[in-house]
C-alpha cells in the first residue's frame, strides 16, 4: 500500500475543515449567539430567522410555574404527535411539576414528561434553528437559557418496495427508499453487529443533506475510512440531492467513463460489502447507497451470485464479461471487418453479407452510426416518456426502424442484428451506470475502426487498458485483483468458489481482519453406518 | 513531463501515420472466387476471373440470373492482369476469398507456372485455395460450367475436392504451399488433380444448365497430373491417385472392392489408416518400406462366407492385404518406370531418416528413386460387419 501512503501524505497538507454545520444557518455575525433568558427575546430571535413563513408555529404553553414556548415547523412534524407527545403532557404539567428554576432542572422536566423520546438540548440560537428545521418541537422556558428539542418529525416517506433497477430472481426483494433512517435500519437489521458504526455529516449549505458513512469497526481498513472522512469533510457545495452528486464530489478521477464508486439500491449488497470491509455512504433523499472502494470486477457481480449454485454463478459472471466486451467492441469489429479485413470472414458468410450490403447506399460506418444513434434515441425516449405512451415507442422502434429500414434498403439485415446484440449486451451489466461506459466508448471504437480497422481498435484498447490501470478508487488500484494480479483473491472474481471455499476478505482492501471464517468446511454426508456387526 | 511528451508523441504517430487507404466497402469490391489461367494467343497468359453476383446468392434477392460473371483478359503477368480486369469488370477485384485456381493443360505442359509468385507473395490472397488442371477443355470453360445445387462453379469444385478427398480418396487437396515446396524440394515432385468437362461445353456455361435433371455438362475429376518441376509430364488414373494418397498418409477413409470369385466381390470400408515409411540405403541400394495399417468394416459381400467365424475374417483380411499390396506396388512401379520421378516424397523421407546417404544423391534423386527397392506391407484389421451377421444371400435357393 505504498502508493496509498504517498498519495495521502501529499494531500494532508492541503486539507482543511470546511464541512457545513448548523452554524451557517444564521448570519455571519450571529454565530455562537446564546439563547436568552426571556421568552420574548427568544421568540424574536427565531422570528428574525424564520421571518413570516406560514408553516412556522410558535405556541405559548405553561410548564408548571413558568411560561414556555413550543416552536416547530408544521410541515416537518406530525400533527397527532404534537398534541399527543407535547401538548398533552404539558397541559398536565402544572399539577405535578417540580418547579424549574435552573438550567439543570430542564433535564428532570424532560424525564418526567418526554421520557423515551429522542431529544436534544440547544444552547445556541443556531442549534435551536437546526432542530426546528430537522423536525423537532423546541421548547423554551422563561428564565432558562437552554432549549429542549423533542424529535417528533413525522414526514411521509415512500414504503419499502422491490428494487426497480437491480432486480434479482432469488434473494431478498427489498430496496432502499429516500428516507435515510429507513435505509440505515434496513442495513442494521441485517447486520446485528455491535461494531457496525455510522457517522453523520451534513453537506450542502442550502440543503444540509444528511450523509452517513457506515462501516464495521475492526474490519474496515482504517486508511480508507480516514480517506472517506477527509473527502466528505472537504466538500464545499450548496446542494446535494442524490448520491450521484456526492459521487462526483468524492470520486478519485472525474474524467473517466468508468465509475469508481459502486451504487446500489439493494440492502443485501450493502451489507455483504460492509462485511467484506468496504465503506457505505448513505445520502438523505437518495435510494442509492454508495460503496467504496470499488474495483472494476465489482461491476460484474450481483448479490444473486451468492444465492444460486456456484456453477451457475460462475457461468453467469463469464457471460457478463463476454457481454461487456461485445457491447464495447462488436459494432467496431463489424465496421473493421466489412471495410478492411474481408479475408477474415468465413467465405459463405461473406457471400451472405455481400448480398445484404448490395444496394445499401451508405458506407458501413455511417450505417452503424445511424442505427446506433437511433437505438440511443429509442432508449432515451423509453426511459423518460410517460408510461401511458410506452406502447407507441416499442411499436415504432421495432416495426418502423427495425423492419422498414431493412425493407427500404437503407440498412442491411446484419446491421440490425449487430445493433440488437450490442443493445442487449449493454444491459447485461448489473449496475446501470457501468453500462454507460461501454455505451460511450463504443462510439470511439467505431470511429477509429472506420479510420484504421483492427489496427485502430487495438490502439484504442491499449489506451483504454493504460487508462484503466491508472485509475484508483480511494487508493485501491481499479483493476485489482487482476492488475496487480493477486492469486488468493481469484476465488471470487471470474468464477465464484463455494461459499465455504472463500474464507478470506479481498486482500487488496487491506482489511483489519483478513479472514472471514476460519473453520468453513464443505458439507458432507454422514459417515456410513455399519449394519453387519 | 518528458515521459509524458514521448508517450503522447507515440500515440499521435500511431494514429496519424495511417489512414483509410485500404478501406473498401463490400459493395465496392468484386469478390473473386475462381481464377483460370490459360495460354494466351497474343500474350503470355490469359487470366479469367470468376466474380460473384452477390444478390443472386441470397435466397430472398435471387432473380434466377447468373450468380457469377466470368471475364478473361490476355496479358503477360497475373499481377498486372488482376488490376487491369476493369476493362470489362465494374468493381475492384478482391482475391481474398479465392476458392479454386484452374490451370489450363497447355500452361502446365509448357511449365508456365511462374505466375504462382504473385499468389504466393500477395498479401491479399489466403493460401487455402485448391489447384486443379483442366484437361482437354480450356480452364475458363471448366470454371464456368454450372452445377444445379451450387451457385458458384468454383465453390462446387472446392467442396467436391473436399468431400472427394475424405470419402474415397479421389484426389489430393493441393494447396499452393504443397506445390511450391514440392517444386523446390530435391526429394519430391508436385502433383495436381486434373478435371475435365463431361458433356457440351456450350450448354455448360449457361445458367439453364442448372435446370436440367441430368446436367448437360458437368465437371468431373479424371486423373492426377504428375509434374517434373513446373512441367506437366502425364496423368495417373483415379485408382492410382488413391494409392498415391495412401503413401502420403492422407487417406482417412476409402472403400476397397476385392474379388472373391468369378465376378464376385466383397467391399470393405477402410478407416483409421496409418502409413509409416522407412527409407534408407542398404548396400548402396535405396530401400523404402511402406507399412500401412488400417481398420476396416465389411460393407458388402457377394460370396458365401460365414461372417460369424473369426477365421473367415482372417481370410478376408489376408485377401484385402494382398490386393492392396499388389495395387500399390503396381502404382509405384508405374511411376518409377513410366515417369521416373518421385512424386511420393520418398526422397524427403530419406532426407530425414538417412541424411548422410541422401546428401550424396540429392541432385539425382529421381534416378535413385527409379531403381529403388520399394516394398509395401499392409496390415488390415477387419473389425466388424454391418448389422446383419447372416446375409440374405445365403438363403437364396438357386445358390
Amino acid at each position: 500500500m505504498n502508493f496509498f501512503k504517498k498519495w495521502s501524505s501529499s494531500e494532508q497538507t492541503k486539507f482543511h475543515q470546511s464541512q457545513t454545520t448548523s452554524e451557517e444557518l444564521v448570519p455571519e455575525g450571529e454565530k455562537k449567539t446564546g439563547l436568552k433568558n426571556h421568552l420574548e427575546q427568544n421568540r424574536s430571535l427565531l422570528q428574525q430567522v424564520f421571518g413570516d413563513t406560514s408553516d412556522f408555529h410558535i405556541e405559548k404553553v405553561y410548564t408548571g410555574n413558568r411560561e414556555g414556548l413550543v416552536c416547530y415547523l408544521e410541515s416537518m412534524v406530525k400533527h397527532s404527535l404534537i398534541s399527543e407527545q407535547i401538548m398533552k403532557p404539558l397541559s398536565q404539567s402544572s399539577f405535578k411539576q417540580k418547579p424549574i428554576n435552573k438550567v439543570k432542572d430542564l433535564d428532570d422536566f424532560r424525564k418526567s414528561f418526554f421520557g423515551g423520546i429522542n431529544f436534544h438540548f440547544a444552547n445556541y440560537k443556531h442549534e435551536a434553528v437546526w432542530h426546528i428545521l430537522s423536525g423537532c418541537a423546541v421548547i423554551f422556558i422563561e428564565g432558562i437559557t437552554k432549549a429542549l428539542a423533542i424529535e417528533i418529525n413525522g414526514t411521509e416517506s415512500r414504503a419499502i418496495t422491490e428494487p426497480t433497477t437491480q432486480t434479482i430472481v432469488r434473494g431478498p426483494k427489498d430496496a432502499f427508499v429516500e428516507d435515510i433512517n429507513t435505509n440505515i435500519s434496513l442495513v442494521r437489521r441485517r447486520l446485528k453487529n455491535p461494531r457496525l458504526r455510522f457517522e453523520t455529516y451534513h453537506i450542502g449549505k442550502d440543503t444540509l443533506t444528511s450523509v452517513n458513512i457506515g462501516f464495521i469497526e475492526g474490519t474496515v481498513n482504517e486508511e480508507i475510512i480516514a480517506e472517506v472522512r477527509k473527502r466528505i469533510s472537504r466538500i464545499d457545495i450548496n446542494a446535494i440531492f442524490d448520491s450521484g452528486n456526492l459521487e462526483e464530489l468524492i470520486t478519485d478521477k472525474t474524467f473517466t467513463p468508468f465509475p469508481t464508486i459502486y451504487s446500489t439500491e439493494r440492502p443485501d449488497t450493502v451489507t455483504s460489502n460492509l462485511i467484506e470491509g468496504k465503506v457505505a455512504i448513505f445520502v438523505g433523499g437518495s435510494p442509492f447507497i454508495l460503496l467504496v472502494p470499488t474495483v472494476f470486477t465489482d461491476f460484474f457481480e450481483v448479490s444473486e451470485d451468492y444465492y444460486v449454485h456456484f456453477f451457475l454463478a460462475s457461468f453467469l459472471r463469464i457471460i457478463r464479461y463476454m457481454a461487456f466486451l461485445i457491447a464495447l467492441l462488436l459494432p467496431s469489429f463489424y465496421v473493421a471487418i466489412m471495410t478492411f479485413h474481408h479475408e477474415l470472414i468465413p467465405t459463405r458468410l461473406f457471400f451472405s453479407l455481400a448480398a445484404q450490403r448490395e444496394g445499401v447506399p451508405f458506407p458501413t460506418v455511417v450505417e452503424v452510426l445511424l442505427m446506433e444513434i437511433t437505438f440511443e434515441f429509442l432508449r432515451e425516449a423509453g426511459a423518460r416518456m410517460p408510461r401511458a405512451v410506452g406502447q407507441t415507442i416499442s411499436i415504432v422502434g421495432a416495426l418502423v426502424i427495425g423492419q422498414a429500414a431493412v425493407e427500404a434498403g437503407i440498412v442491411s439485415n446484419a446491421m440490425i442484428i449487430i445493433v440488437a446484440i450490442t443493445g442487449i449486451c449493454n444491459y447485461v451489466s448489473p449496475v446501470y451506470n457501468f453500462g454507460s461506459s461501454s455505451r460511450l466508448l463504443r462510439f470511439l471504437f467505431i470511429f477509429f475502426s472506420a479510420l484504421l480497422g483492427f489496427y485502430g481498435i487495438i490502439l484504442i484498447v491499449m489506451l483504454l487498458v493504460a487508462h484503466l490501470v491508472s485509475l484508483r478508487s480511494f487508493g485501491i488500484p481499479y483493476l485489482a485483483p487482476v492488475a496487480p494480479f493477486i492469486i488468493e483473491d481469484q476465488d471470487d472474481v471470474f468464477v465464484r468458489f463455494p461459499i465455504w471455499g472463500a474464507r478470506k476478505r479481498p486482500s487488496y482492501l487491506n482489511t483489519g481482519s483478513p479472514i472471514k471464517s476460519y473453520d468453513a468446511k464443505s458439507p458432507s454426508p454422514p459417515p456410513k453406518r455399519r449394519t453387519d456387526s | 513531463m518528458n515521459r509524458c511528451f514521448v508517450f503522447s508523441m507515440i500515440v499521435v504517430i500511431a494514429f496519424i501515420l495511417n489512414g483509410c487507404w485500404d478501406a473498401y466497402e463490400l459493395d465496392q469490391i468484386g469478390i473473386v472466387t475462381g481464377v483460370a489461367i490459360d495460354k494466351g494467343e497474343a500474350k503470355k497468359l490469359k487470366m479469367s476471373v470468376e466474380i460473384i453476383n452477390a444478390p443472386e446468392l441470397s435466397p430472398q434477392q435471387s432473380k434466377g440470373n447468373s450468380s457469377t460473371v466470368v471475364y478473361g483478359l490476355e496479358g503477360n503477368s497475373v499481377a498486372e492482369l488482376s488490376h487491369k480486369m476493369n476493362v470489362a469488370v465494374s468493381k475492384k477485384l478482391d482475391f481474398s476469398h479465392l476458392q479454386t485456381l484452374v490451370i489450363g493443360e497447355s500452361v502446365a505442359r509448357e511449365g508456365l507456372l511462374d505466375f504462382l509468385d504473385y499468389f504466393e507473395s500477395s498479401k491479399e490472397t489466403r493460401n487455402d485455395f485448391d489447384f486443379i488442371i483442366a484437361k482437354k477443355v480450356s480452364a475458363e470453360d471448366l470454371m464456368s460450367t454450372t452445377y444445379p445445387t451450387e451457385n458458384i462453379p468454383s465453390m462446387k469444385i472446392y467442396s467436391q475436392l473436399e468431400t472427394g478427398s475424405k470419402e474415397w480418396g479421389t484426389y489430393p487437396r493441393v494447396r499452393m504451399k504443397d506445390i511450391i515446396t514440392a517444386m523446390v524440394s530435391e526429394g519430391r515432385q508436385p502433383v495436381i488433380p486434373v478435371a475435365t468437362v463431361t458433356g457440351s461445353i456450350e450448354e455448360g456455361i449457361n445458367v439453364e444448365n442448372r435446370k436440367n435433371v441430368e446436367p448437360k455438362a458437368i465437371v468431373t475429376f479424371t486423373n492426377l497430373g504428375v509434374f517434373k518441376g513446373d512441367k506437366l509430364l502425364g496423368y495417373l488414373s483415379l485408382d492410382d491417385t488413391r494409392n498415391y494418397l495412401w503413401t502420403q498418409n492422407k487417406l482417412k477413409f476409402t472403400s476397397i472392392s476385392v474379388p472373391c470369385g468369378k465376378n464376385k466381390f466383397f467391399t470393405v470400408r477402410a478407416y483409421h489408416s496409418q502409413t509409416n515409411i522407412k527409407a534408407n540405403y542398404r548396400k548402396g541400394e535405396p530401400n523404402i518400406k511402406l507399412n500401412i495399417e488400417m481398420e476396416a468394416r465389411l460393407d458388402e459381400i457377394h460370396c458365401h462366407a460365414d461372417i460369424t467365424k473369426s477365421n473367415v475374417y482372417k481370410k478376408l483380411e489376408k485377401k484385402i492385404e494382398d490386393h492392396v499390396e499388389q495395387k500399390m506396388t503396381a502404382t509405384i512401379n508405374k511411376v518409377q518406370n513410366k515417369y521416373k520421378i518421385d512424386i511420393f516424397g520418398f526422397g524427403d523421407v530419406m532426407n530425414r531418416q538417412d541424411y548422410q546417404a541422401f546428401k550424396k544423391v540429392k541432385n539425382k534423386w529421381d534416378e535413385e528413386f527409379t531403381r529403388a527397392d520399394i516394398a509395401v506391407n499392409v496390415k488390415v484389421n477387419l473389425r466388424r460387419a454391418g448389422v446383419r451377421t447372416k446375409s440374405f444371400l445365403t438363403e437364396l435357393k438357386n445358390e
